[in-house]
């Protein structure tokens, strides 16, 4: 890193993005020695309390080690100074998603939550209008009177581009600085044996998630499985693909294929919306709670993107349920065009949501794992 | 004065100690006492394991009433340690206490000699045989006794000052306060809010001077300036000089006290031009200079150069904790390695009123360690850390470079071993050097008094631990930060201790001091004046003229009990052996030798 500017007001700026007490912090390093996930060069979190507390905005804005910490609370359990560490990381990963995000917007969304309202209602609206203005065709199918079949899936591409432009903008920007911080690309994936351990070991976080097991596991006394972190957030994480999934087969097979084969859609969306709907349920309930680390000081970062789930499980099962038996009451022509329009605009709000940890946290543990890979690559683990 | 010759024929008891293993694990102490049994005049050699417990004491008074000794020599440890103990016990016995010699077999004996065990033995007969040789001719001797003038001058009206005089006089010891400056109080009326207190500098200093104007036995001398002290305990001859306007000499005046309290205080450390940047910019300035220009600023708003300032820093260890080699020496030649002690809770302090007074400036801190360690001055390190005080930390020998930027404003870049030795660099409005302490510029005291000062050229204590606050001159005490770097919590202390040891030495009409002195045979004395000019404590052997049988006059040299330090020197030059020291006699030198000898010839016989 080269030199770095003292700017002591930062942390005024990043105290509007959550619950940072990190002036209390005097830099004993405890919350580094109980954090079950810090290590070695990638230790955190007193390293990025102390870039906050001289104010290098930039360098912390890219360490990965933001998204390494999936927030266990240890931390700020052990601080001797109830400086909160993980309530911090949670603000540093929120400035974060503002740094890279190109519009703007989630800086404001963070900052106040009376924007992040009003910007989620009216997007909502002006994408039901949307929706609804395009019109369907003289005589529409069932459930599509309001929203024509075709018209979701071509604004649902149009939003998926948004989403895709917008997001790999912020996701270039941030993945460069992210390698740049482990001393750049060639620096990392050399020998190139390590790039090929780095991505194993992506693949396995994202399939069981071991690094968020640690978070539960490493503490005394252990969280029994039902009420770890680690398996509600698994859950939310699988259900989302699942859904997504569906959503693919449904636009894949039926809508460009035009065949009738409807079944793993179907089921690939019941099983996921299970799932996302349990594991949602599991963390609001902790989150309403608020009795232990992490869920004490949840902010509207976190209840928008659980509610939003919620919001289109609920709406989705709903549709299912009434697809299923074949209700053809008007009001689930409404239902289809709110979980159609929120639908769409989660997906487009992405990249400035709390919802953005799923492009960095991928991002970030290839990086670490990468890093990590260098001492065993070079055999002095 | 011949001393008196011995009617008695010399009975002496030796004990010796196993101090429970630490002499005789290794010195063979039964054969030492066996083996001393058998010198002529020792009429009783035994044997104890701790010699300075109850039973061990006990046994040696009964001795000397059981078995009418009347000399006694104790080998055991250093003498430091209890040679005034068995002194103390000899008496008891109904001894005069200086019919005493101590040797010490363990300090140089057992210790020394630990894998030698029976080099140590003979070394400890041999000690111990020259100390029976010697305390054979030891005379009894009488504590001197010396008139006392009870009333002490404080030099330096400072808080520590005015609090020794006040204390004092609270004692019923009339106290003299001279001071360079006309209104006292020293520094603390200069600094506004003092830790740990939030009291006010200005406030304190008034109170104390109040108090002191309030007590009709504290005369205050002010300004004024001593010229010339001469004398010794329980009576010193103090010259000083009324300064008038502008620090002109005015009139000359007198007065005799029978103890002196040095209070006399510090300077605060001036850097040297360019030091941290400071003469460089007006926005570099020294803890004094910026309280002082602070204070002056209304609250809310804090300009500088008709400019608004923004950030604050504190530079800590500006002139303290230096290191050779790293920093550049004072004018003589040495750094400032030690510790101010102040400095570090007062950058806290000052931190924390900064964000009080001015919220939109911010504050960084950079030390090498925050010393924050009396008792409420963490309270200021957790308060600045709450108002978001930035702290930073670098390493002694690689101090932070200072420079000023395009703008004018300050610029610096250090290390900081916070953020695992990253170069940072910050720029500041205003950069506050904390300053550590100097000693006052008081050579020609020191010189006056024969003050010993330390490496830090502060003065200096006999023992830090066991005698704080006694200098080694006998009747001068050290109060304050005179003596170190203290905070005015310390300085307070210390003066009161200073005033207490002051009040005990001057509670009675007499002074006592050792006896241990030089002694002038006039007859043997050729009046060559050689003695005087070896003496280092000057008054304490002079030549005075003396009438003879004949009716002519000569000169010979006569000591002054109370300026005499006992050291020897003149004994050494007199070509006639006409000086002597009481208590250390050439006769008893002599006859240690002999005793070397005699037990060397002991021990080659057997």
């Amino acid at each position: 890193m080269s030199r770095i500017l003292v700017n002591p007001e930062f942390v005024e700026q990043l105290k509007e993005y959550g619950h940072v007490n990190v002036n209390d912090c005097f830099n004993c390093g405890n919350c580094t020695a109980v954090c079950p996930l810090s290590e070695g060069e990638t230790a955190f979190p007193r390293k990025m309390v102390r870039l906050a507390q001289i104010g290098a905005a930039k360098e912390l804005a890219a360490r990965p080690e933001l998204w390494i910490c999936h927030y266990c609370g240890e931390c700020s359990d052990t601080c001797p100074r109830q400086a909160d560490p993980g309530e911090f990381m949670a603000a540093a990963r929120r400035k974060a998603i503002a740094e890279y995000e190109p519009t703007g917007l989630a800086s404001l969304m963070f900052r106040n939550s009376w924007v992040a309202v009003l910007v989620t209602v009216v997007l909502a609206a002006v994408l039901g209008a949307f929706l609804v203005s395009l019109h369907p065709e003289e005589s529409p199918p069932w459930l599509f009177s309001l929203v024509a079949y075709e018209t979701i899936h071509i604004v649902g591409v149009g939003a998926l581009l948004g989403f895709v432009i917008l997001g790999a903008i912020a996701f270039t920007r941030y993945f460069t600085r992210m390698i740049a911080v482990y001393g750049g690309w060639k620096k990392l994936t050399s020998p190139s044996a390590r790039v090929w351990q780095a991505t194993k070991m992506l693949i396995q976080d994202i399939l069981t998630m071991p690094l968020h097991g640690k978070c539960d596991t490493d503490r005394d006394p252990p969280r029994p499985w039902t009420s770890q972190p680690r398996w509600s957030h698994w859950a939310i994480m699988w259900g989302f693909f699942l859904l997504l999934t569906a959503t693919t087969l449904d636009f894949l097979l039926i809508y460009l294929a035009g065949t009738n084969f409807y079944l793993p859609a179907r089921l690939s969306g019941t099983v996921g919306g299970a799932l996302m709907l349990w594991g949602v349920i599991a963390t609001i309930r902790e989150r309403a709670r608020a009795a232990q680390e992490p869920y004490q000081k949840s902010v509207l970062a976190d209840w928008w993107l659980l509610i939003m789930l919620l919001l289109l499980t609920v709406t989705g099962f709903w549709l299912e349920i009434a697809v299923t038996f074949h209700w053809k009451q008007a009001f689930n022509d409404w239902a289809l065009l709110f979980h159609t329009a929120v639908a769409m605009e989660f997906i487009l709000l992405t990249p400035m949501t709390k919802f953005a940890h799923a492009l960095y946290r991928p991002a970030a543990l290839w990086v670490y794992h990468l890093k990590q890979a260098e001492g065993t690559a070079n055999g002095t683990a | 004065m011949e001393p008196e010759k011995d009617e008695e024929a010399p009975k002496i008891g030796v004990y010796v100690c196993r101090c429970g293993g630490n002499i005789s694990d290794v010195v063979d102490v039964e054969r030492v006492a066996k083996t001393i049994a058998e010198m002529e005049g020792v009429a009783i050699s035994k044997v104890h394991t701790f010699m300075c417990s109850d039973p061990g004491q006990s046994m040696i008074v009964e001795d000397i009433k059981k078995e009418s000794l009347n000399r006694v020599v104790v080998a055991s440890c250093s003498p430091f340690l209890h040679e005034l103990t068995f002194r103390n016990a000899v008496q008891r016995g109904g001894l005069n206490p200086y019919l005493y010699d101590h040797v010490n077999i363990r300090e140089q004996g057992s210790w020394a000699h630990k894998s030698d065990p029976e080099g140590a033995t003979a070394k400890a007969i041999r000690l111990i045989a020259a100390g029976v040789e010697k305390v054979k001719h030891a005379e009894p001797l009488e504590r001197i006794r010396l008139s006392n003038h009870q009333r002490a001058l404080v030099l330096g009206g400072g808080a520590a000052g005015m609090k020794a005089a006040l204390e004092l006089a609270r004692r019923g010891i009339p106290a003299v306060i001279i001071d360079k400056n006309a209104e006292l109080g020293g520094h603390i009326k200069e600094w506004g809010k003092l830790f740990p207190t939030d009291e006010d500098g200005q406030t304190l200093a008034a109170r104390l001077r109040s108090e002191v104007e309030a007590e009709k036995d504290i005369e205050v001398i002010a300004p004024a300036k001593v010229t010339k002290i001469s004398g010794f305990v329980g009576n010193y001859d103090v010259a000083f000089e009324r300064l008038g306007e502008g620090g002109k000499p005015g009139e000359e005046a007198k007065l005799t006290v029978g103890a002196i309290i040095v209070a006399t205080g510090f300077e605060p450390y001036r850097p040297a031009e360019g030091e941290f940047g400071y003469r460089k910019t007006p926005r570099v300035m020294t803890m004094p200079e910026f309280i002082a220009w602070a204070g002056s600023q209304p609250n809310g708003r804090l300009t500088l150069d008709g400019r608004e300032v923004r950030r604050v820093g504190f530079l800590h260890c500006v002139g303290s904790r230096q290191i050779e080699g790293v920093h550049k020496p004072q004018p003589d030649g040495r750094v400032n390695t030690y510790c101010s002690r102040v400095c570090c809770s007062t950058v806290l302090n000052q931190a924390v009123q900064v964000r009080k007074r001015f919220p939109s400036v911010s504050v960084l801190d950079f030390h090498q360690d925050i010393r924050s360690y009396g008792r409420g001055h963490e309270d200021y390190y957790i308060e600045a850390s709450n108002r978001g005080v930035a702290f930073f930390r670098y390493h002694g020998d690689e101090p932070p470079e200072v420079a000023t930027d395009a703008e004018g404003l300050v610029r610096l870049r250090m290390k900081d071993y916070l953020t695992w030795g990253e170069e940072i660099e910050a720029s500041m409005d205003v950069l506050v050097l904390a300053v550590g302490m100097t000693p006052s510029p008081i050579g020609d005291l020191i010189d006056m008094l024969k003050l010993a000062t330390g490496h830090d050229r502060f003065l200096q204590e006999v023992h830090p631990k066991l005698r704080p606050v006694e200098s080694s001159v006998n009747g001068v005490f050290l109060a304050g930060t005179a003596q170190a770097p203290m905070t005015l919590e310390e300085a307070l202390c210390s003066a009161g201790a200073a005033a207490a040891k002051a009040a005990a030495l001057l509670g009675s009409e007499y002074v006592e001091v050792d006896p241990f002195v030089a002694r002038v045979d006039e007859a043997k004395c050729t009046g060559c004046e050689r003695c005087v000019e070896e003496c280092a404590y000057s008054g304490a052997i002079v030549m005075v003229e003396k009438e003879t049988e004949g009716g002519g006059k000569v000169k010979k040299a006569e000591v002054n009990a109370g300026l005499c330090a006992g050291c020897g020197a003149c004994v050494a030059v007199c070509p006639t052996r006409a000086i002597d020291l009481r208590g250390w006699s050439l006769k008893e030198f002599d006859s240690m030798v002999d005793g070397l000898v005699s037990a060397a010839e002991r021990l080659a016989a057997k």
